[in-house]
């Protein structure tokens, strides 16, 4: 098993103790959230199994964006109470479903999925920032831990938007030092995003005024 | 094709860095327009709350005004109906004992009594004024204060004199009678702390401005205008914020040995 790997299952170990810890005092879109590392680390497990046992793996991913997605526009919705987002998370989940079985099947890693989901989530986080930013009151932004959780998404999204999403076939270059830069900046903005989860369980978990 | 992907990684690095300044850029700017309007926030805030709490202490201090004034009337009504009521009769029936034929040594008592029992009735009823808020309503600031010291003239212990300058007029109810309750207290206090023998209130209507000074030549006492009124005992506070209450501010001029002056201004619009 990847150091990678190692640390990685770590971080979401590490993000649902705290979650466990701290549930009752977790806000909803926290809850939310935790409920997201749960199912990250059960997705992102399963998919090492089979990669250990050289078994295609792809069609885990089918179910864990479309579910991710879910999961983390609920959270957002939690906070921004926009019926775009209700509508957004069954709208999404048909769209990945239809992708999967028609264009592209469960052979292939979802990536039109990845980065109409990326795209949708970079625009939820900023409609947080922007709403924060509108509402800013006595406590600080870093006291809110969807703030943490935008942020997260917002850099992973948009690093990981070009090499892991629809322009993936592009890039697409045998070149060993290519691949591992691209490797490595999607390791890297995976574990901040995953760190940033955490920092927001241990956030006082205030929330945006309704 | 080697050069394509060199290209590649170059403009991979690139985009990545540039993302990520992008980033700290983003949420530099982020943070100080949050900040910014969190502070602006918490000024607002900082605002409203001192006008509500100033608002709430003029509230509870007219209150306080308001529910003095009703038991000093009720206690001069009191006084005036049931000991009032009492002295009179003792001094029609002293009057009375005094038409009869007596032994001379009764008959001075008698007068003793009599004059007594008036002196009693006097000051009770200079008391009464004194206490009665209406009297104030009825008559205004200057007879008011005028009638307080020539109480304190009547003790024999102080001489006290007011001084008026400027054409009066009317400062309203609601200011005069905090005007006069506020030299109720500065003489009270001169009376119990000051050991002086002279006290004298200077009156003055200004176009712009009212003022009200009392002055005693007692034995004053410590006081730091730069620590102010705050840093006084509880009568000057109380003094202040009465004067505060009407819109007016007060000034101490003391020192040890050196008597005490205290004046309120008020500003006046005619």
């Amino acid at each position: 098993m990847e150091a990678y790997f190692i640390i990685y299952i770590s971080i979401l170990s590490a993000g649902i103790a705290c979650a466990i810890y701290r549930w009752s005092k977790l806000s909803q879109a926290s809850r939310l959230a935790a409920l997201l590392l749960i199912f990250t680390l059960i997705s992102e497990s399963t998919a090492q199994i089979l990669y250990m046992f050289s078994i295609r793996n792809y069609w885990v991913y089918h179910i864990f964006i479309p579910a991710q997605f879910f999961l983390i526009t609920g959270a957002f919705n939690v906070e921004l109470q926009n019926k775009l987002l209700r509508w957004a998370q069954y709208g999404f989940a048909v769209i990945s479903l239809s992708l999967s079985i028609t264009s592209e099947g469960y052979q292939k890693f979802p990536s039109h999925q990845h980065s109409i989901s990326s795209f949708f989530v970079i625009l939820w986080s900023l409609l947080f920032l922007k709403a924060l930013l509108q509402q800013a009151e006595e406590y600080s932004f870093k006291q809110y831990p969807l703030f943490w959780i935008a942020s997260g998404w917002l850099l992973f999204t948009t690093l990981t938007f070009l090499n892991f999403g629809i322009f993936s076939s592009l890039i697409k270059v045998d070149n060993e030092t290519f691949q591992h830069v691209v490797r490595n900046i999607r390791i890297g903005s995976n574990y901040f995003l995953y760190t940033c989860y955490i920092i927001a369980l241990l956030t006082p978990q205030r929330e945006l005024k309704r | 094709m080697h050069m394509v992907e060199s290209d590649q990684i170059i403009w991979t690095f690139a985009i990545a860095t540039a993302i990520l300044f992008l980033f700290a850029i983003f949420f530099i700017i982020f943070s100080q327009i949050y900040t910014q309007r969190q502070q602006r926030f918490l000024q607002e805030k900082s605002a409203i709350e001192s006008t509500l709490k100033a608002q709430y202490s003029e509230e509870i201090l007219k209150s306080q005004i308001e529910i003095q004034n009703t038991i000093l009337q009720q206690v001069s009504q009191d006084l005036h109906d049931n000991i009032g009521q009492t002295l009179s009769v003792a001094k029609i029936i002293t009057n009375i004992l005094e038409e009869m034929d007596h032994a001379p040594p009764v008959r001075q008592h008698l007068h003793q009594l009599s004059d007594i029992l008036s002196k009693s009735i006097a000051d009770l009823r200079g008391l009464t004024r004194s206490l009665d808020g209406d009297f104030v309503r009825d008559f205004g600031l200057d007879v008011s204060l005028s009638d307080e010291l020539s109480r304190l003239n009547k003790t024999g212990r102080f001489e006290a004199r007011l001084y008026l300058i400027g054409d009066q007029y009317s400062l309203g109810y609601d200011r005069e009678i905090v005007l006069f309750r506020i030299a109720q207290e500065i003489l009270n206090n001169a009376i119990k702390h000051s050991a002086a023998s002279e006290i004298f209130a200077q009156v003055e209507y200004g176009a712009d401005t009212f003022k009200m000074s009392i002055h005693d030549n007692g034995k004053g006492f410590i006081f730091n205008p730069e620590s102010g009124i705050l840093s006084s005992g509880a009568g000057l506070r109380n003094i202040q914020r009465r004067a505060a209450l009407i819109g007016g501010s007060i000034f101490i001029d003391t020192a040890p040995g050196k008597g005490t002056r205290i004046k309120i201004v008020l500003p006046h619009s005619p």
